[in-house]
């Protein structure tokens, strides 16, 4: 087919620009390497077995990823140790681990917003500049300024629901739907930051708080993350792709894996080699927009070296693959007697921005901030208390579930990572997928920052458990131990530097005038906590406009 | 072979003659040969909500042997006996279910009958004869074993999988403020 556009990948980015070029007239062929999930089919929230459910794994939905040096654990911080009521702790290995999930992603139809929560999140305004203000990091080329427009555009197809007050983000517009009514946990969790000078405010998410767009209001079954089945949520598939599909511009091929992206002797990307159905197909465009994330795309940029590319695409600076940067996290779970339906409420419905701010934590650079997590910990169903914070057996295990179901509260935590040289993205020398392209290769060492900010992340999670009144923490994890992340950045990253920088301000290749990227591979910054869906749609709305001019 | 006693079954561990560190160490499950190689200690699995275990880590050289059912309902249902709020595990068919599961794990299959063997191996009498206080005592026992033997290991496993598997059904959640299913109703407001 002829394409005006070739998008690789339909997650959060991938989705916002082809909405943005199919509303614009462009013909936009999207390749997701994922299948397309069905919402109705594949989150089936309405049977008894529920909590045996998270969200699905069909064939071709998650990419194999290997892990190289994530770091060696020094005992002195194993107050960060992940434990639970029922496991106890385990023998402290040597070396940090990946987690179960690992880099948690999800190939398909949506990208990774099927599964995310929906936070719905603008970067802090001082984050844009992290290395002049504070010596240490990189500066995006660009400012809150430059983005707000974008955000304020993404948040209106989403639906997002937010706050009256701006914060520290200052915006052209209110939220397009009004906040959601805070939950159990969150109430008694505002009500202890209240008291120590740690305010929660409603957090912005990208769930309907009122009917809008043919899509229901949430009903508060506190399970986004299992995937949305009646698509108040506001992932990809039913806000960016379905109004790009609307538009009979777009052409959406699920399970289409790129293998290769050809670079033409002037410097122009070609082509774009893809494998579907078991059959290779090569497409050329003139304009090409990668979309993959910040794994996927370095991977296949630097897959893609050849005669003309030697160090891979777009590698002309050397970055590609460096800066990786993922996402600190911290949880702590208690009980608190006398609260109930904790389990009842949107996920991360409360936040706490106070430690946002570049330099608000004490000894760290970068920031974080709290959320209620209850929900978004699994903590709303029998057998996760029963697997993780109750230990014992019988009839008294079974009244004791009784007695304390619906009362536990959780703090997460969530933090900035600055780039370190070891922090990377490398390709496998040893193995490669079906189709013959090496494994990508995470690696991703927290620094002395990282652990300063985590433990101060845990620290003020118990301080804050402690004042609503709960009881010692019956369950805690982290970074520190395992990596786990949803979050990842950094590894194709944009700057004012061609020498430093992958893109420029406006996610264009340095290299190659018709490659652009649209993800949070371009990130310079993780930014201080916040999820980074909305800055990554705002980002692609950015730059289509650039495109279409 | 003795029969069994709490006093047995709490001061064994410290017999000389049963191996050191070896809380039930006179049964061959326990002995060097089955411990987890310390290389393989490392893959336990990694527990968590919302999934049934993949991978055990058991020692290579372990043999696969017959789960011994009527130890695996024993067991089971001391976890999960009936009450007000709910069936027996093994009325609901939780032991079949695991066994079922673990047709398809072959090293989940392999805990789970060498740790119905250990059990059955406590005493002259199989553990589903031993006195209901006696099966609570070997259960609050294997609560604090070493997850790198093979009872401890069994016991989290399986109470892991157990748990999961009970819940999941609706006749289990009486008492507690749930729906049989978070939709197609959701939770809405209020929630006092």
């Amino acid at each position: 087919m002829r394409a005006d556009a070739v998008i690789v990948g339909s997650g959060a980015g991938g989705a916002a620009s082809a909405w943005a070029l199919t509303r614009a007239g462009l013909r936009v062929l999207v390749l997701e390497a994922g299948p397309r999930f069905v919402p109705a089919r594949d989150y089936p929230l309405d049977t008894p077995d529920w909590e045996r459910r998270p969200f699905p794994r069909p064939s071709g939905s998650r990419a194999r990823i290997r892990y190289g040096d994530l770091g060696t654990l020094d005992p002195g911080d194993a107050t960060l140790q992940r434990w639970n009521a029922v496991e106890r702790r385990g023998r402290l290995p040597a070396r940090r681990l990946p987690g179960r999930s690992g880099y948690a992603h999800v190939l398909g139809v949506g990208g990774s917003t099927l599964h995310y929560v929906g936070e719905a999140h603008r970067l802090h305004p001082e984050s844009f500049t992290l290395a002049r203000d504070h010596g240490t990091g990189a500066d995006w080329p660009l400012s809150y300024a430059d983005l707000e427009p974008f955000y304020a555009e993404a948040e209106a197809l989403i639906g997002v629901a937010g706050p009256e007050e701006p914060g520290a983000r200052w915006r052209s517009a209110p939220y397009p739907q009004p906040a959601h009514p805070l939950s159990p946990a969150a109430q008694r969790l505002a009500l202890a930051g209240e008291d120590i000078g740690l305010p929660f405010t409603a957090n912005a998410r990208a769930a309907l708080s009122q009917a809008w767009d043919d899509r229901p209001a949430c009903n508060y079954c506190g399970q986004c993350a299992r995937g949305c089945p009646i698509g108040d949520k506001g992932s990809a598939d039913v806000t960016f792709l379905r109004h790009a599909e609307a538009t009979g511009h777009l052409t959406l091929i699920p399970e289409a894996r790129v293998t290769r992206i050809e670079a033409g002797r002037d410097g122009h990307i070609a082509a774009v080699h893809y494998r579907n159905a078991g059959t290779i197909h090569r497409q050329e465009t003139p304009i090409l927009i990668l979309a993959a994330g910040a794994v996927q795309t370095p991977r296949l940029l630097l897959a893609s070296r050849d005669a003309h590319t030697p160090d891979g695409v777009a590698n002309g600076s050397g970055e590609v693959g460096r800066n990786f940067m993922e996402t600190l996290s911290w949880h702590s779970t208690a009980l608190l007697p006398g609260l109930a339906n904790t389990h009842m409420g949107l996920p991360a419905d409360a936040v706490c921005w106070s430690e946002n701010a570049p330099a608000a934590v004490p000894g760290a650079v970068g920031g974080c901030r709290y959320t209620s997590a209850v929900q978004e910990v699994g903590l709303t169903g029998p057998a996760a208390y029963a697997t993780r914070l109750l230990p014992g057996h019988g009839t008294a295990l079974k009244a004791r579930l009784r007695e304390v179901f619906g009362s536990a509260i959780t703090v997460g935590a969530t933090g900035a990572v600055l780039p370190d040289a070891r922090s990377r993205i490398t390709l496998s020398n040893e193995e490669t997928d079906t189709d013959g392209l090496p494994l990508p290769v995470i690696h991703s060492v927290l620094t002395d920052n990282s652990l300063a900010l985590l433990h101060h992340m845990a620290h003020t999670a118990r301080r804050l458990l402690r004042e609503t009144g709960a009881g010692e923490p019956v369950e805690e994890y982290g970074s520190w131990d395992r990596f786990t992340a949803t979050h990842v950045f950094g590894t194709a990253r944009m700057g004012a530097d061609s020498a430093t920088s992958v893109a420029d301000a406006w996610g264009r290749s340095f290299d190659h005038a018709n490659l652009w990227i649209a993800d949070a591979s371009v990130f310079p910054g993780t930014g201080g906590g916040e999820a980074p869906s909305l800055t990554i749609q705002a980002l692609a709305l950015r730059q289509a406009a650039r495109i279409v001019g | 072979m003795k029969r069994l006693t709490n006093e047995r079954l709490f001061t064994v561990g410290r017999k000389t003659d049963l191996g050191p560190g070896h809380p039930f160490g006179y049964l061959n499950v326990m002995t060097d040969r089955h411990r987890p190689a310390p290389s393989r200690r490392g893959t336990l699995a990694t527990l968590a909500s919302g999934c049934l275990v993949a991978v055990v880590g058991l020692p290579a050289g372990a043999q696969a042997q017959e789960v011994r059912t009527g130890a695996l309902d024993a067991f089971l249902d001391t976890l999960l006996p009936a009450d007000a709020f709910g069936p027996a595990a093994s009325d609901i068919g939780i032991g079949q279910a695991l066994i079922g599961f673990a047709s398809e794990e072959t090293d989940f299959r392999r805990l789970i009958a060498l740790g119905t063997q250990w059990l059955d191996a406590l005493d002259v009498r199989p553990f589903a004869d031993l006195p209901a206080t006696t099966r609570e005592d070997v259960l609050r026992f294997l609560q604090g074993a070493d997850i790198d033997e093979i009872p401890g290991r069994f016991y989290r496993v399986v109470r892991q999988a157990a748990m999961e598997l009970y819940h999941a059904r609706a006749d289990t959640i009486t008492g507690l403020p749930l729906k049989p299913a978070p939709q197609p109703e959701g939770y809405p407001p209020p929630w006092g």
